[in-house]
């Protein structure tokens, strides 16, 4: 239960009207809704977003005046898209001129926010050119840095103070069930891993990934909708074709080489994508998305174009077990095929992964999952005074998550302590099973474990580690390994043998034989496997050899017997 | 405090201890005897446990109630002035058993 008290600062901060907080605390994400709802009237409007392209037009006609230049641009807020123009051409040609000197100043604008990725602020109004309706802009600036915190350092301290007199941390007061978590019920394992992921990373060795896999209607989306979303800047990808490269990473213009459209991924750096259904993604959009994930940039390079593009953001995984996986007939292991070949790049590359047919655990974790949707249904969590004090606490947090994501706690005299804490969790079988395959540690888990550490620090407000952030990032981290370790073993992918194997070698011993094996003419089981477009394994599968040395599939003339109980293993 | 050898036995206590209690504690005490036995014996090669009447459990429980598991959790970790420590396979063993058993 979240004091009163704490309720009572929270209003009066986001209401501007504590004594370190003069200014209420306005929302400020990037928003051209505004401008396009005067699409029609052309009256004067303003809104801000992200420059998306560039064009540059020279003109020299009788109405624009000799030698006049006209730039075309996007300006994009992750939903809608505003097409503008800025010019310093004669009104008669085009209404809203600017000086030579504002439209150089306009334009450099223009360049580093689409090479960058900065928000900027427009103003001006609609009006028609040409054949065209078009933003014609007056001005534009900067945005505020939406990265950077409204509320002051000493509003922060005077939190911490109040925190401590009412023996709460504020991570307790984050992870309340009457507070963010109040249209949501999870286990406390899952909330402490979104607050993480809900912290700003300004480091590539800042960024938390996370991976969410579990039964369908287990409420991850839910998750997104009423505690991320509300919370923090935060975008849901769309599913395979939608999510093509041109819409992740940015895509150029064949007929303009300096036009690049400004891809997911960059518009939100510093922020976070959530990927739903991600196994859907095309091929070049994950590899790419792999150096991502560790780099926080990419480059793209077309024609006499060089950029780079930062993208240093929080990821999300939200997927569900192959649509065939089942509790009680299949592996917990299975569950992870949502990551088909790529399970071992991304299973390194995640911060944290919970893998589990359902996200809550206990006896009653039932009865309250249906009493919160219940909840939600007669709408008694978000009534009126309930309501101001969630949304406080949302405003309030989101500020504070953006103060504390720029701390750097140092680990310093702690470091030989968890130096030899990761060492321990090292020598379990079931971190040797899952990542420490190919070399006698993964470092790459050493600086996520490192990570986690500080991001306690950071969530409680602190510039400095203590031992319960080690202790908090331990159980965390050593939770999410017995999701990998103790539901399933991985041995069969650090073999390269991946689902796509195991199913066609299931369905193969369905169709020819039994669960004691199968025989039949070699010709009918590649059939078989084109059929189900499955050759690639089939041949792949003749090769494979069993942990007994012996093949999976013996070949006698032109028959073959496929033994069964293979479980993916491989010598 | 400071001083890492300190830091880190302050540590061991706070996050080992509760999961090591808590599994030992379930363990039948057939099973908990030999536990308790081999991690006193391998922290103490030189001077094992001797088994000195028909009843060594009960024997171990009289010790245990005289010394507190506490003493046998200290022998399960050897901390350096450094700050660094090595766990015993056996403690580890029943921390990831605490996993399972919550």
């Amino acid at each position: 239960m979240i004091p009163q008290s704490i309720h009572d600062f929270v209003k009066k901060v986001v209401e501007g009207k504590h004594p370190h907080q003069s200014e209420p605390i306005v929302d400020r994400q990037a928003n051209v809704l505004t401008v396009i709802e005067t699409l029609v009237s052309g009256n004067d409007s303003s809104g801000s977003g992200v420059i998306t392209k560039r064009e540059i037009k020279g003109v020299s006609t009788k109405d624009s005046g000799k030698d006049k230049t006209l730039i075309r641009f996007g300006v994009s807020d992750g939903e809608n898209a505003v097409q503008c123009v800025a010019h310093n051409c004669n009104d008669k040609y085009l209404l809203g001129k600017l000086s030579p000197t504002d439209l150089e100043k306009a334009d450099t604008i223009i360049r580093k926010s689409l090479a960058e990725g900065k928000p900027v602020k427009i103003k001006g109004c609609y009006t028609n050119f040409k054949s065209d309706r078009v933003f014609v802009i007056d001005e534009i600036a900067w945005e505020a840095n939406i990265h950077k915190s409204q509320i002051s350092p000493k509003v922060v301290q005077d939190f911490l103070a109040l925190c401590k007199k009412e023996k709460i941390t504020p991570l307790e007061v984050m992870l309340d069930n009457d507070g963010l978590w109040s249209e949501i019920y999870a286990d406390d394992d899952l909330k402490q891993a979104i607050m993480l992921y809900c912290l700003s990373p300004f480091e590539k060795e800042d960024m938390i990934h996370i991976g969410l896999i579990t039964n369908p209607g287990e409420g991850k989306n839910h998750l997104v909708d009423k505690v991320i979303a509300p919370l923090v800047r935060c975008r849901m990808a769309g599913t395979g074709k939608l999510s093509t490269f041109a819409a992740m990473f940015g895509a150029m213009s064949s007929d303009d080489l300096s036009s690049i459209e400004l891809g997911l991924l960059p518009k939100m750096n510093h922020d976070r994508i959530i990927f739903s259904e991600f196994q859907t993604l095309e091929e070049d959009v994950f590899g790419e998305m792999l150096n991502v994930m560790t780099d926080g940039h990419y480059n793209i390079q077309k024609g006499k174009m060089d950029v780079t593009r930062h993208a240093m953001l929080n990821m999300g995984f939200f997927g569900n077990p192959p649509n065939y996986w089942n509790e009680a007939d299949h592996k917990k292991e299975e569950m992870l095929a949502a990551f088909g070949k790529y399970t071992l790049p991304i299973i390194s590359r995640l911060t944290l992964i919970f893998a589990k047919p359902t996200l809550t655990s206990g006896a009653d974790a039932s009865s309250k999952i249906k009493e919160k949707i219940l909840q939600n249904m007669d709408k008694t969590v978000m009534t009126a005074g309930n309501k101001d004090k969630i949304n406080n606490l949302r405003s309030y947090f989101r500020e504070y998550l953006k103060y504390v994501s720029t701390l750097q706690p140092k680990l310093g005299v702690y470091s030989a302590m968890i130096e030899s804490l990761f060492q321990d969790i090292e020598q379990t079988e079931g971190f040797k099973q899952a990542f420490a395959k190919r070399g006698k540690t993964d470092y790459r888990k050493w600086a996520e474990f490192l990570n986690l550490i500080k991001g306690f620090a950071r969530l409680n407000g602190r510039g400095e580690i203590k031992i319960s952030d080690v202790t908090n990032a331990s159980d965390l981290f050593q939770e999410s390994l017995s999701t990998l370790a103790d539901n399933f073993s991985l041995q069969s992918l650090q073999n390269g043998v991946n689902y796509d194997h195991m199913e066609l070698h299931k369905k193969i011993l369905k169709t020819f034989g039994s669960a004691s094996g199968a025989t039949a003419k070699i010709k009918d089981l590649k059939r078989f496997a084109n059929s189900m477009k499955r050759v690639k394994e089939w041949n792949e599968l003749l090769k494979v050899k069993r942990p007994d040395g012996t093949l999976l599939i013996e070949i006698m003339g032109d028959e073959a017997f496929v033994k069964p109980n293979w479980d993916g293993e491989a010598q | 405090m400071n001083n890492p050898a300190d830091l880190s036995w302050a540590f061991i206590q706070g996050y080992y201890y509760p999961k090591f209690l808590t599994v030992v504690k379930q363990m039948e005490w057939d099973e908990r005897y030999q536990f308790l036995k081999t991690i006193y014996n391998d922290k103490k090669p030189n001077e094992t446990w001797e088994e000195r009447s028909e009843e060594p459990i009960q024997d171990m429980m009289e010790y245990v109630a005289r010394k507190d598991y506490l003493h046998f959790f200290y022998m399960g970790f050897t901390v350096k002035e450094t700050g660094h420590y090595t766990v015993h396979r056996l403690m580890r063993e029943a921390v990831s058993k605490f996993r399972r058993i919550r």
